[in-house]
């Protein structure tokens, strides 16, 4: 897969609050992030971290609690936090478009598949809708439905959890965006249809040439997704690396306790897993020190007074002093 | 939930309105020290805002006797009375073949051969009750002739009727007070050893030399009876029913409600039919056979509009006790050994709460409406045989008394309002508790 | 060779879904399934959504009432529920009455127990079982909002200790959990295993987690057992094609850059 080197979406120095005064929550702290054409950037973490409200953010989703405290997100020269939602409304689905985790509840369950589909086509009123209904149906044989007539008009009710996430696929390349945010796509299903549903995914951005900002909790998914990976640790940046260097180079002690945590099925066979003890840091306090302290088992003493920010070495990068000091 | 509702302006100032109706309900001597019971026949129907001098409706008052009066005024000192007679006397009259047969002057059997009626004296006629309605009749009548039409339209032929003469008696009455007992008594600086006072006459009452009245704020209804003091009485009761017969209904519902939803199948299906078909039947129906049967106190009352409500309650606690079923909660007590009737207790109906508080708010004002349809129809209760009377009963006074070009309207309109009030409230507070227990459920 | 502590022959469990217009519906859940769950064992049940996994555990555990089979524990034919059989659950949210204390959910079978234990005999049993599943007694007071996931399914195991059970059925467990908590239970639950004695039944839908806690795993596709073995012989050679294409659909995933 070439890469091109120019980034389609830029952000800078993203921080989003949830909440008022003392009860301000720091969802997300100073992101800085790049995705670069035909890319596919994956983002780790576990619940909290933040990358749910990081898509959902780039998209202008979030909740009228969430404040845009300060930050860009630069695609196609406009600034997506600070322009108007008549513009945001051109640049959904058009040019960025979002596949959530749970599709049966993202299909309306009164309205047949076919429909729903043709929802994306509403701005586009020169088009006849014998037209949108072909087009409607290739978009179905595209994500690999063998009867996509029949499928056209079914109700959600009556396909399985794997159809209807290819079916949100549908509905999400309809426009054939530039990026396609994948929050979590495969967590509701088994793991067969999730395996035909990633390899679908992969097939799409090389036809498409689309970026893709996957996000998810399974290091093993990333692993055979993506190019770059992101690891995200309450609300912060923590690891940015290209897969091959992240795997076999870890650098921050979490994104290595997040691997060693997960128990694997051809690797060596353990008999007590490596987990991470404590439980993840409070959102509401703020703090200049590496917020992976109170659990790390590396620390030195630098991490205890010295405030830490992404160091970059080789387009590598870390929040970490150990790798400041070139540990 | 409770930060919600009062985050929300519209039912914080709703819950603001009932509490305060509530705590003059309960407490009346609040606002007004009046009673509900103490009838004032001389001051019916005076209008909102008026007020009267305190008196009972004769009063005979000797020295060296104790006075009561109508208030609390133990330590007065000094009494004045500024009293107005009109001189009257009673006259009866027979009719015989459309035509006055006798006058009879009733104090002295005087018989009188004609009625002077002129130069401003004011004729009533007394009722057999005691009551006095005006006539009117000008210049004079004689014996043997035609009565005015008025009196030939009545069934009757024996009429008693009062006339006041023109002429006003003005007299101050004073008397000084020891102890409750009278000590001296003084009719316009005579002194007098007693003397007999109608309410009627007396124009104002000095205690200790300030004026005092009864303050009556939303006026009086046809036998005097301050009506705020009504009305406050009235809530009590109107609440007090609506209050516990959502007890009753709440405890037949949750736990009918509870059994169907936990236990399902064939249970379930019975249950439910039977609430359907009871839904169907009118209560009124229900209310009255039950009091026809069981008999006509208010707490075969509490018990009838009770059993008309659970039927809502029983639906909605069965369908929550439904979500609840499949929680894991449920299946670890069953694991550990809970039998069912320790599950619906123990969990299923702490965990109910949230929507059997919201449908009882919303089945209070029910309730109370049921009531006072009822009472208005004639068919409610008294309490333990006081004349209270709900707010239902007092919409019904205030339309029988209702004059034909909107007269006396207040005796209606102030308990219309102030039930409408209560009942909008209450409403609207259950309409806030679901709104907040969804929004609650929601995050 | 003992005798196996739980024992399933032939069971069946039909799904009716009754109408009072149309025919009777029915679904077979769980067909004609037998296993063995041998004593101080952890047996893993594996299968996708609809496999009958669940169905099955809910049957043993007495739960869920099944049209025909016997299941038998310790020799004895079993018919309902028994406190040496508890389960853990899938939702840690949904297995906490959000009503009771902590403490109170702790001792509620110990409650139901015939034993006369007193306030402080319970109360101390739950401080016990606490600091076995590693949480601090401060917990006992509060209410389970105030806890975490995986906090939630600590409780529900300390819950499920508290009837000095013999068979711990865990149902999904792990799988709402993040992976650095999941990690903690399920140390957790291969310690407890060895300190009291348990035989697990666990059951998953994820190989990985599988290979690391269970001794034997039986597959399960659409309320059928396809395939029944030891774990790793299991993994390294799979015989069945749909164990074949689990095994597949995870460890593609995992390369050799993963596992270094």
């Amino acid at each position: 897969m070439t890469i091109v080197e120019e980034p389609i979406l830029r952000i800078e120095k993203l921080s989003i609050n949830y909440g008022k005064n003392e009860k301000k929550v720091h969802a997300l702290r100073n992101i800085n992030l790049n995705i670069r054409k035909s890319e596919c950037l994956g983002i780790a973490g576990e619940s909290g971290c933040g990358k749910s409200t990081l898509a959902m953010s780039i998209m202008k989703l979030l909740p009228k609690t969430a404040h845009y405290s300060e930050g860009h997100a630069f695609f196609d020269n406009t600034d997506l936090m600070n322009c108007t939602e008549k513009k945001m409304r051109s640049i959904r689905l058009n040019k960025i478009a979002m596949v959530f985790q749970n599709p049966m509840s993202c299909l309306n369950p009164f309205k047949r598949i076919g429909k729903q589909l043709e929802e994306g086509f509403l701005h586009q009123p020169q088009m006849s809708s014998v037209d949108v209904k072909k087009e409607a149906i290739k978009l179905l044989s595209q994500v690999k439905f063998d009867e996509p007539n029949r499928i056209y008009k079914s109700y959600p009710h009556e396909l399985s959890g794997g159809m209807c996430q290819r079916v949100m696929i549908a509905m999400a390349i309809s426009q054939k965006p530039d990026l396609l945010i994948a929050d979590e796509p495969t967590t509701a299903l088994d793991v067969t249809t999730q395996k035909d549903v990633l390899e679908l995914l992969n097939e799409l951005r090389s036809v498409f040439k689309m970026s893709m900002l996957f996000i998810t909790h399974d290091l093993s998914v990333l692993n055979k997704m993506c190019d770059r990976i992101v690891v995200m640790y309450a609300g912060e940046v923590v690891e940015i690396a290209n897969k091959n260097k992240f795997f076999k180079n870890t650098k921050h002690p979490y994104s290595k306790s997040l691997i060693e945590a997960c128990p694997s099925l051809k690797g060596p066979k353990e008999s007590l897993l490596k987990a991470i003890p404590g439980t993840p840091p409070d959102l509401k306090s703020l703090s200049e020190l590496c917020s992976f302290l109170p659990r790390c088992d590396k620390k030195i003493p630098q991490c205890e007074n010295r405030a830490i920010g992404l160091v970059n070495k080789n387009n590598h990068s870390s929040r970490c002093h150990l790798s400041e000091e070139g540990i | 939930m409770m930060r919600f509702l009062f985050k929300n302006k519209f039912i914080s100032i709703n819950l603001f309105i009932l509490i305060a109706v509530m705590l003059l309900c309960f407490f009346p001597f609040i606002v007004t020290p009046n009673s509900p019971l103490e009838q004032h026949p001389w001051i019916s129907f005076l209008g909102p805002g008026s007020s009267a001098p305190p008196a009972y409706s004769t009063q005979q008052i000797k020295v060296d006797e104790s006075l009561v009066i109508p208030y609390d005024a133990l330590k007065a000192k000094a009494l004045e009375w500024k009293i107005e007679k009109r001189k009257s006397y009673d006259v009866r009259f027979v009719l015989r073949r459309q035509k006055i047969s006798q006058f009879i002057k009733i104090s002295g059997a005087e018989p009188l051969q004609e009625l002077n009626c002129e130069g401003g004296s004011v004729v009533y006629e007394v009722l057999e009750n005691g009551t006095m309605s005006k006539v009117s009749i000008s210049g004079h009548l004689k014996v043997g002739e035609k009565p005015p039409l008025y009196f030939i339209e009545q069934k009757r032929r024996v009429f008693v009727l009062r006339v006041f003469e023109k002429e006003i008696l003005k007299s101050v009455l004073k008397a000084s007070i020891e102890n409750s007992n009278v000590k001296t008594l003084k009719l316009n600086d005579e002194k007098i050893s007693s003397v007999t006072v109608r309410a009627e006459d007396i124009i104002s009452v000095k205690i200790d030399g300030k004026l005092v009245y009864q303050n009556y704020l939303f006026g009086t209804d046809s036998l005097g009876r301050c009506l705020l003091s009504r009305i406050l009485h009235g809530g009590r009761i109107s609440l007090s029913i609506g209050l516990a017969a959502t007890l009753v209904s709440v405890a037949i519902g949750v736990l009918v409600g509870s059994i169907a939803g936990y236990l399902g199948g064939k249970v379930d299906i019975w249950i439910m039919g039977a609430i359907d078909i009871l839904y169907a039947i009118p209560f009124i129906f229900l209310v009255i056979l039950f009091m026809v049967y069981f008999g006509n106190s208010i707490y075969i009352l509490f018990m009838a509009l009770g059993c008309v409500q659970w039927l809502t309650m029983a639906r909605i606690v069965r369908g929550h006790v439904m979500s609840l079923k499949s929680m894991n909660y449920i299946d670890a007590a069953r694991l550990n050994g809970c039998g069912t009737l320790k599950i619906i207790f123990n969990h299923l109906i702490p965990n109910s709460t949230g929507p059997i508080i919201i449908y009882a708010t919303l089945t209070v004002p029910a309730v109370i409406l049921e009531e006072s349809f009822l009472s208005f129809i004639g068919l409610g209760v008294q309490f333990e045989g006081q004349s209270l009377d709900s707010w239902g009963a007092l919409v019904n006074q205030g339309i029988s008394v209702l004059g034909s070009n909107g007269e006396r309207s207040w005796v209606l309109i102030f308990p219309a309002i102030i039930m409408g009030l209560t009942l909008l409230c209450l409403n609207n507070l259950g309409d806030g508790l679901r709104d907040a227990y969804a929004f609650e459920s929601k995050d | 060779m003992e005798n196996p502590i739980l024992s399933v022959y032939d069971l069946k469990v039909i799904f009716k879904k009754s109408s009072l217009l149309f025919k009777t519906q029915k679904k077979i859940a769980v067909n004609d399934v037998s296993f063995e769950l041998k004593y101080g064992e952890c047996l893993a049940i594996v299968g996708e959504s609809g496999s009958g996994k669940s169905t099955v555990a809910r049957s043993i555990s007495g739960l869920q009432s099944y049209e025909h089979g016997v299941i038998t524990f310790n020799g004895e034919r079993i018919d309902g529920i028994l406190p040496e059989i508890q389960m853990i659950f899938q939702d840690p949210h949904a297995s906490l009455d959000p009503r009771m204390t902590l403490l109170d959910s702790i001792c509620e079978p110990m409650a139901q127990l015939k034993t006369r234990m007193d306030e402080t005999e319970r109360t101390n049993l739950a401080e016990e079982l606490m600091s076995k599943v590693g949480l601090d007694n401060s917990y006992l007071k509060r209410y389970p909002h105030a806890l975490s996931g995986g906090q939630k399914q600590r409780i529900g195991i300390a819950r499920a200790l508290a009837s000095s059970p013999k068979v711990l059925i865990c149902d999904e467990p792990v799988s709402a959990l993040d992976v650095s908590i999941q990690a903690q239970v399920l140390n957790l639950l291969k310690s407890l295993q060895k300190e009291m004695d348990l035989s697990l039944l666990f059951i998953s839908h994820d190989l990985s987690v599988v290979r690391f806690i269970a001794d034997r795993v039986i597959v399960m596709q659409k309320g059928e057992v396809v395939e029944e073995g030891e774990t790793d012989e299991l993994i390294q050679n799979p015989e069945h094609i749909y164990t074949k294409k689990l095994i597949d659909s995870v460890s593609c995933m995992e390369s050799d850059t993963f596992l270094a």
